[in-house]
């Protein structure tokens, strides 16, 4: 009896792992047919030109803030239509009075001073506060370590010249990538992840997502859902089913691209994706049976959005299916032996996307890069150490729920470095 | 001017024989997996098959050298598999003996199956970025 219910699960398992498997190489057969049947150049509808409001959520980001900041007065919009907001929140070190430095200087610059009392409650608490006092149509997010070119803002907004468009994403590039072994596999990840994954959900009009930062939405939609969600880790996720439950829906830029600097430690890395990890469950419990029943979206975005909601538990379900499996195997109790090869298969993935290796390769490809790849056989490693983040994850979910504790925000630190790392000049012209 | 036609003509002849040629060695490892080697050889086969030709097909560049690039994976599967084949078989027959093929072959296929497809798409891109700097 016990054997016929383990078989049972591990088959349901490989099924679900399954349709994740093919879901991703439908994702990269579909942007390589695209990158083969299209030119590369792009309309952007430039005579669209709404009032746009940038917040910067910045906690304790002395080291990257001035770098932010002095890249927002070179921006390309005009300047009578942007509004730039820092928001300091609680921080204890030197950002607030860099901030304050570039508001004297320029008038779009805002600097909204958060106190120790009010602050220092996470990325949503602080964006909300930043909401009150934005007044653009089009509100724009960036994290203090980004740094846009020039022509970002244009890129993004235009896509809301189309009044079904309710929020934007563009492309992070890793910019600290030749650091360490952690920013090169973060590099990896971030090309699977952006390159393939959000281009063939934009191409196969399934759900972008929007992260949170290098992106936007339009105000009236944050006002009709009432700001951030503050008890969720991962606003962005959040943001990104409620754009699409009140009707409208996500564009993915390729072209608009920003850079960021990649947490560099294994610690650092634990507890950004603790957080995503931790964000993504609390979404999924959210939105799950919404998405599932709602009126507005397809059936192809709703099997898209349950996949998309379930990803951050498959580290999980892959690991207990290949716990379940083996057991099976050693008790020569396995009735498919076929069934043990997707749950290997599947240990090549990142978690972030759930995109498998062949869809990193691909990305990587079409990036026109070479060596970044020959590492792609180590993320197997980043597997492994995501089955520990989002297993710690899961018991702390469960764990705040039963006891009826709140949700930490755990902030990621940024040591300033990424700049260092511009070898190429004219990329180093680009982003300086 | 009558070189680069004699080169293009040579090249319309030899490139259907390469074809040719690396459809024989695809389906001859094939036949000898099936023949020679266990059922799980020949399914790890098929995977490299069905998964490579559509991914192959759409990436930019010779279809001679992608060609290639799948006969040759062809080639390191069967020699892969004849050692694990023969690697299995030298462990002695204990009660489990007829699930450690099920168990080792995905593990052992997929940690050459990665690299390879990982340099052979380091290789298909080298060529495009030169065939784009030229």
């Amino acid at each position: 009896m016990i054997l016929e219910i383990f078989n049972v699960f591990f088959a349901l398992t490989v099924v679900l792992i399954t349709c994740y498997m093919v879901r991703h190489y439908i994702f990269t057969l579909t942007v390589l047919r695209k990158h083969n049947h299209t030119e590369s150049f792009r309309v952007h509808a430039l005579h669209f030109q709404p009032s746009v409001t940038i917040l910067i959520p910045a906690h304790n980001e002395e080291k990257v803030i001035s770098k932010l900041l002095q890249k927002m007065t070179e921006l390309a919009y005009p300047k009578e239509k942007l509004e730039v907001i820092v928001i300091d929140d609680a921080s204890i070190d030197g950002t607030g009075k860099k901030a304050d430095s570039m508001a004297k200087q320029f008038n779009y610059i805002k600097v909204l001073h958060r106190t120790l009392m009010e602050g220092g409650r996470g990325k949503p608490a602080a964006l909300n506060a930043g909401l009150k006092k934005a007044s653009g149509e089009i509100i724009l997010c960036f994290d203090a370590d980004y740094l846009p070119n020039s022509y970002l803002v244009e890129r993004l907004v235009a896509e809301f010249a189309n009044p079904r468009i309710g929020a934007v994403q563009g492309r992070p590039v890793v910019l600290n990538e030749p650091q360490n072994f952690v920013t090169r596999l973060i590099t990896l990840e971030r090309i699977g992840g952006y390159r393939v994954d959000q281009e063939a959900r934009n191409i196969l009009k399934l759900i972008p997502q929007f992260g949170g930062t290098v992106g936007g939405f339009r105000r009236l939609i944050i006002d009709a859902i009432g700001g951030f969600d503050e008890s969720m880790l991962t606003e962005d996720t959040d943001l990104t089913f409620q754009v699409y439950l009140e009707g409208y829906t996500v564009s993915y830029v390729a072209d608009a691209e920003c850079y960021e600097e990649a947490v560099s430690t294994w610690k650092a890395y634990w507890r950004q994706r603790h957080r995503w990890a931790l964000g993504h469950m609390q979404v999924c419990f959210k939105h799950f049976f919404k998405v599932m029943l709602s009126s507005k979206l397809r059936l192809r975005q709703k099997i898209d959005g349950l996949l998309l909601l379930g990803i951050y538990f498959m580290p999980l379900i892959t690991f207990s299916a290949f716990i379940v499996g083996l057991f099976l195997i050693i008790t020569n109790s396995l009735i498919i032996d076929t069934l043990w090869f997707p749950v290997i298969l599947s240990f090549y993935s990142f978690v972030g996307n759930y995109a498998p290796f062949f869809e990193v390769a691909v990305g990587v490809y079409l990036d026109g890069r070479t060596r970044v790849q020959w590492l792609a056989p180590l993320m197997f490693f980043s597997f492994i150490y995501n089955v520990f983040i989002c297993g710690k994850a899961f018991i702390d979910l469960v764990t705040c729920r039963l006891i009826g504790r709140k949700t930490s925000w755990q902030k990621t630190d940024h040591p300033g470095y990424g700049r260092s790392y511009i070898k190429n000049p004219v990329a180093s012209a680009v982003i300086e | 001017m009558l070189k680069e036609q004699r080169r293009r003509s040579m090249k319309r002849t030899i490139n259907p024989l390469l074809s040719i040629l690396c459809s024989e060695i695809i389906v001859g490892c094939l036949l000898v997996s099936n023949r020679i080697l266990s059922v799980q050889s020949t399914e790890s086969l098929v995977f490299l098959n069905l998964f490579c030709i559509p991914l192959f097909i759409q990436l930019k560049g010779a279809s001679t050298v992608k060609e290639g690039m799948l006969a040759i994976g062809n080639l390191i599967c069967l020699l892969m598999n004849t050692l694990f084949y023969y690697l299995i078989d030298s462990i002695p027959k204990i009660l489990y003996y007829n699930k450690a093929e099920t168990l080792i072959y995905p593990i052992l296929n997929l940690t050459w199956m990665v690299p390879f497809l990982s340099i052979g798409f380091s290789f298909i891109t080298r060529q495009k970025m030169n065939r784009v700097s030229k």
